[in-house]
């Protein structure tokens, strides 16, 4: 079977052509199948006595992934000749390549391009080659020879290059360019300056076609110039043109060579004659890959490089948006290289990029509203959900650890209103439990779940009467609407911002739009809503009483054990907030007379650009890990409440009830060694608490009994005995194997280096606040320590990738 | 709630997964097969709902950092650029991985949806590459995880090479088993595959898949016949077609009734029918009586629902009525297209396809009274059913295998019905017979 596909820019008789070509083939007892790649869908209109045929896209199983009957989707026209139009959406909204890749997805699959069908097969292709979808019939198994139709007009010609770029970049799928057809526009045109062009794409002109008023009349009589007037000098110009396409040898073709666009320019305007001053032409063929090295850091290397090429957004974008992401780009060239094949995986015992990554999410506001989602169903299933500790993943990321049963865990404080907290989501984020059959379904997450054909048509309306839904929903039930827009919408074209302008109109519930595919407003988007909850003015410093608002601890026990340790000493928390964002905290925040920070450096942006700046006092103290600090800290934090007298009195209560697990703690930790893996740039997060979410790790585990060796990667720089240096992997395996340690630092969750070893691991989570936190710090400790399993069974686990 | 009053159950997440899940399982089942997925890095984060969650015993990440899936990291800025160098790059890199055997290339939609040509990229490539490489189509849109696996095995079957001639008298291959995990349930469901077909005096060349090498799936080259299964039909008349096998489509032997079909179809096509019959009657002269004291026992009466693959909710069927128990409902977590096969629906309440997850047919199903919850793991939970449910099929995220125990077949039938057993005799459960 010949397969001929017929581009050109729009206007300029590609269709004409094809019908033609198609009738004058069929009249010559050749099976013709005459394929519309146009959304207009008129290809086939001189072949169906001027009927629209039902396209493709309007076929119900367009959607079906199997395909279906596909004997449905052809019509038989006049002479025999079989038509299918590929269809489209409106214009100005969709994909209409989309429909045109789906299309030849289902011609394939249904087996319609089988040689023994058709004679000849003939693609007319909307205009200019726009995007992928619409040089799909370029794909192998298509099209295999090229015609592009073209005037002597400059665009016309411009179009003519642009569509050779796309058939040398499908060369490797045995497309070759037959030559031009020029349809001309003036008769008196120099058609040696077409000629003169043709020979610079390394092509040829196939046929000069006359402009004759038959053709304008068999249009208008929905037929072909080849059947009404077939005598005629274009009619004969198209059969000559027929047999030279089914006589052309593609294997001898050569690879077009298109122009630069700025030769184009400076050519076209010399009417082709001479040569380009700097780059008559752009490098054929596809570019060729480095060919890797397959030594190990060579290829290793090799792979975030392109990274760098991915847009990302300025440094001036990067400060505004704020974001800890933005942050970590500034620092990296992409993430690439932070997640797969780094060079220097072989010693990273810390997920900085994950953790951070995946921390965004979590500030969330906690109220009634209503997420909308505009995406498809793989954008659902982005990233599993790591708050869900009960389940296993692939990093060890500190979050705190699950609710203990019986409520033990006090996320928000003693007077944290948890609210209606039944938000249920779906797979991208956190679960609420359910309520159970007696509650009512309060359902506040929908989804446009985009598919193939909202593509093509553009997800505009789905998303109009997804909103109108959750804006119905919002009414007396929940505080906003946020939409959330993703990527496909984004490559479509949706205009979801248009649509969300729309209903913030209407609602009376504030409806928010975020894009995160376009920015990074989405990682604040709890924060802002925080704030915008927040009082416009604060409570008198008289009536604000001894309130203090804690921000960025973690929740867990050990938090309500701070919080009831604040109160023995005459401190009320207010509220609790970060990474959980509730809005009635948000509402009463004001009336605390002071606010406590966190030391966690990954919430410093969020500190300095929601919290400094509130008409509160800011303490910021460090965080407290052990017996010295949190007496320390609950000094601190009692002094700027205005409570001192109360706080030392209380805290030496404590301690003496703390004082029996401590020793017993001490006394098992002091037979125990644990380790940490750095790198030498980066030693100093080991003692700079706030590289590591808050916790001074050195100074705490000294204070718990535990010996601590650090092993660092770079050349051995001064004797300690608590510091061994390695600079290979071999190094590192023989300094964990033999170190007199038994656990060792690992956000890597079942990291098999530690176990090959022998060793156990631990991680940030072991780690707890408060003093009898400690204690418990030091107990999980132990026992990791004391846990012979990787001692005795190591090397029999280690052996995984 | 009425839809003008802003129902938003029926625009709720639907209860199926999608296409990359499906294309990742097959990926995960294939232990030197790297893919590269273009698109950001969430489908890198996607590798994370098998690996570690479903399957403990994946590969698919790695602590190296050379993981299996390897991302473009293009994004919805850098998509409208052309961008076949970097997927060139990213091909040679996955090739240049000494322990990898084949390379895949997919896509997520929003690259996808650009046209982008990935077979071509591939085909640039020729003669440079020193692994196969196979594109599969990205076909997010249109499918879900089953039309993912199934995809994928069939652009295998186009992609691998295969030659016509090969094949060796008295020799099957299957194709279509859903290895979706490394764990020994899977390994064990790969044997009894194996064991019957033995028993048949057939040679079992290859499983697609069985968790081996890319290597090993050449093997089906020498299969007299492909006997298909559901999660593999595409792949099985491709290879037939390409290699001049014999095709039998056959049903996934899951429960008793279907594990007799499977074994006959194979047999007719086989020429084994005297073989089949006597190992279908010492089986089941094995299994039955195993079966007698528990299924007035435990089963007799009860209520049961089901959730997860369509496919195996078709032997559930069967299962249940051999057990005498009465199917109230089940949620298809596919498509509803792939029940069209569904041999038989009756003695089953509402069966519902992919619905929305808070749709009130779902809390319907869901509150009915039951006393056995089979279920794959869901985004939702309802606390109630909590004791009464067992975890079954993908994904499973809690219920993990540690020793070779399979569900298909005869020795499967019992294993399955073993631990449906379990759940209905804890002690909770004992008054609830009804």
């Amino acid at each position: 079977m010949q397969r001929i596909a017929i581009f050109g820019k729009g206007g300029i008789g590609k269709s004409t052509l094809s019908g033609n070509l198609a009738a004058f083939y069929a009249k010559h007892g050749k099976k013709v199948l005459l394929v519309g790649c146009d959304p207009k869908h008129d290809t086939t209109v001189a072949l169906t006595e001027g009927r629209p045929i039902k396209t493709v896209v309007e076929q119900s199983m367009f959607m079906d992934q199997a395909g279906g009957d596909m004997s449905k989707i052809l019509v038989r026209g006049r002479l025999g000749v079989d038509c299918v139009e590929a269809g489209g959406p409106e214009p100005g909204i969709g994909c209409a390549g989309r429909g045109i890749s789906r299309m030849i997805e289902l011609l394939e699959g249904g087996g319609l391009l089988r040689k023994e069908l058709h004679d000849v097969a003939i693609f007319d292709v909307l205009g200019d080659v726009v995007c992928g979808g619409f040089a799909a019939p370029l794909r192998q198994g298509f099209a295999d020879r090229v015609v592009i139709v073209t005037s002597e007009e400059l665009m016309s010609l411009y179009a003519v290059n642009n569509i050779s770029r796309a058939i040398r970049n499908y060369a490797a799928n045995g497309i070759a360019l037959a030559g031009l057809v020029a349809n001309l526009r003036d008769p008196g045109v120099d058609k040696d300056a077409i000629k003169r062009f043709a020979a610079m794409l390394g092509t040829r002109v196939l046929t000069f076609l006359p402009r004759d008023p038959l053709v304008r009349e068999a249009e208008l009589a929905r037929s072909t110039v080849v059947e009404r007037s077939p005598r005629s000098e274009v009619a004969r110009k198209v059969a000559s043109l027929a047999k030279d396409l089914l006589a052309f040898d593609r294997t001898k073709a050569a690879v077009p060579t298109p122009l630069s666009d700025e030769a184009f320019h400076e050519l076209s305007r010399k009417s082709f004659l001479g040569a380009f001053t700097s780059a008559p032409a752009e490098p054929a063929g596809p570019v060729s890959p480095r060919t890797p090295d397959l030594s190990r850091d060579a290829w290793l290397e090799a792979a975030p490089e392109e990274a760098q090429a991915a847009p990302l957004p300025s440094p001036a974008e990067l400060e505004k948006a704020l974001s800890w992401q933005a942050q970590l780009w500034k620092n990296s060239p992409g993430c690439n290289d932070q997640v797969w094949g780094s060079p220097d995986q072989w010693r990273r015992f810390f997920c900085d990029f994950e953790t951070r990554r995946h921390a965004r999410t979590r500030l969330e506001i906690q109220a009634p509203v209503v997420h909308v989602w505009h995406q498809d169903l793989e954008c659902s299933y982005a990233t599993p959900d790591y708050y869900d500790t009960s389940l296993p993943a692939f990093f060890k990321f500190p979050w705190p650890k699950p609710a203990e049963p019986g409520g033990d865990d006090g996320p928000e404080g003693p007077r944290q209103d948890r609210g209606d907290d039944s938000a249920r989501k779906g797979p991208r984020g956190k679960r609420g439990k359910d309520p159970g059959p007696r509650e009512e379904h309060v359902v506040r997450e929908a989804m446009t779940n985009l598919r193939d054909l909202d593509i093509i048509h553009g997800g505009g309306r789905k998303l109009d009467e997804t909103l109108r839904l959750a804006v119905e929903h919002a009414k007396g039930r929940a505080q906003a609407v946020v939409v959330h827009s993703t990527c496909v919408p984004t490559v479509i074209g949706d205009d979801a911002g248009a649509v969300v302008q729309r209903w913030q109109k209407r609602s009376k519930v504030p409806v928010i739009y975020t894009n995160p595919a376009e920015n990074n407003q989405e990682v604040d988007l709890g924060l802002l809503l925080f704030r915008k909850l927040q009082a416009k003015k604060p409570s008198p410093e008289s009536q604000r009483g001894h309130g203090v608002n804690l921000v960025g601890f973690p929740n867990g026990k050990a938090l309500k054990e701070l919080i009831e340790l604040l109160g023995r000493s005459g401190v009320e928390v207010n509220t609790c907030v970060l990474p959980s964002l509730h809005p009635d905290a948000a509402r009463r925040y004001l009336d605390a007379r002071v606010q406590v920070l966190y030391p966690n450096g990954a919430y410093e942006d969020a500190y300095k650009e929601f919290f400094r700046p509130l008409a509160i006092r800011t303490v910021s103290l460090d965080a407290p890990y052990g017996i010295e600090a949190t007496g320390k800290w609950l000094a601190a934090v009692a002094e700027s409440a205005g409570v001192k007298s109360k706080a030392r009195p209380t805290f030496e209560a404590a301690r003496k009830e703390a004082a029996p697990f401590w020793q017993a703690g001490r006394n098992e930790a002091g037979k125990h060694g644990l380790a940490f893996v750095v790198d030498g740039n980066h030693i100093g997060r080991l003692t700079d608490s706030s590289q590591m979410w808050g916790i001074p790790v050195m100074r705490f585990l000294r204070e718990l009994g535990f010996r601590v060796q650090v092993l660092c990667h770079g050349k051995a720089s001064k004797e300690a005995a608590s510091l061994s240096f390695f600079q290979t992997p071999e190094e590192l395996s023989k300094l964990l194997k033999e170190g007199s340690f038994e656990a060792v630092y690992s956000e890597y969750a079942f990291d098999p280096r530690l176990a090959s070893a022998g060793k156990a691991q631990f991680s940030l989570e072991h780690f707890e606040m408060g003093l009898m936190g400690g204690a418990r710090t030091q107990a999980s400790l132990n026992l990791a320590c004391a846990w012979s399993f990787y001692r005795k069974y190591g090397r029999y686990v280690g052996g995984g990738r | 709630m009425r839809a003008d009053q802003g129902d938003l159950s029926g625009v709720s997440t639907p209860m199926n997964f999608p296409t990359l899940l499906g294309v990742y399982l097959a990926v995960n089942a294939i232990k030197d097969a790297y893919i590269l997925a273009d698109g950001p890095d969430c489908t890198l984060y996607k590798a994370h709902f098998i690996h570690g969650r479903h399957d403990l015993e994946s590969t698919l990440l790695s602590i190296t950092g050379r993981h299996r899936v390897l991302f473009t990291n293009v994004c919805s800025r850098g998509v409208v650029k052309e961008h076949d160098a970097l997927l060139r790059r990213h091909i040679m890199t996955l090739d240049g991985i000494p322990e990898a055997g084949l390379v895949l290339v997919t896509a997520l939609p929003m690259c996808s949806i650009t046209g982008v040509d990935y077979g071509r990229v591939l085909r640039s490539l020729k003669g440079k590459m020193t692994k196969p490489g196979v594109d599969i189509p990205p076909d997010s849109l249109v499918g879900d995880w089953l039309d993912g696996y199934s995809q994928t095995l069939a652009s295998l079957a186009r992609g691998l090479g295969l030659r016509r001639g090969q094949v060796r008298k008295g020799s099957v291959a299957v194709i279509g088993h859903l290895m979706d995990r490394n764990e020994p349930d899977q390994k064990a469901n790969v044997a009894e595959l194996r064991r019957m077909l033995s028993a048949l005096k057939l040679e079992t060349v290859s499983v697609w898949l069985d968790g081996g090498s890319s290597a090993d799936l050449r093997a089906v080259e020498r299969a007299e016949c492909v006997i298909s299964l559901p999660y593999g039909r595409l792949a099985g008349r491709r290879i037939a077609e390409l290699t001049g096998a014999k095709l039998v489509e056959t049903e996934l032997p899951f429960g008793l009734t279907k594990t007799q079909a499977f074994l006959r179809d194979a047999a007719k096509a086989c020429g084994k029918k005297a073989e089949a019959e006597a190992f279908i009657d010492r089986e089941l002269s094995r299994a039955v009586p195993r079966l007698q004291w528990l299924a007035p026992l435990r089963f007799l009466g009860r209520k049961a629902a089901f959730m997860g693959d369509p496919f195996l909710l078709d032997g559930f069927l069967d299962i249940a009525e051999d057990l005498g128990m009465e199917v109230s409902g089940a949620i298809s977590r596919g498509r509803s297209a792939h029940l069209a096969s569904l041999a038989r629906r009756n003695g089953c309440g509402a069966i519902l396809a992919e619905p929305p997850v808070f749709a009130p047919e779902v809390e319907r199903l869901m509150q009915a009274p039951k006393d056995l919850f089979v279920t794959c793991w869901c985004e939702r939970e309802w606390p109630r059913l909590e004791n009464r449910t067992l975890e079954f099929g993908f994904p499973s995220y809690r219920h993990h295998a540690l020793f070779e125990q399979p569900f298909l077949g005869f020795n499967g039938m019992l294993a399955f019905v073993e631990r449906m057993a379990d759940v209905l005799s804890q002690p909770d459960r004992a008054d609830l017979r009804r």
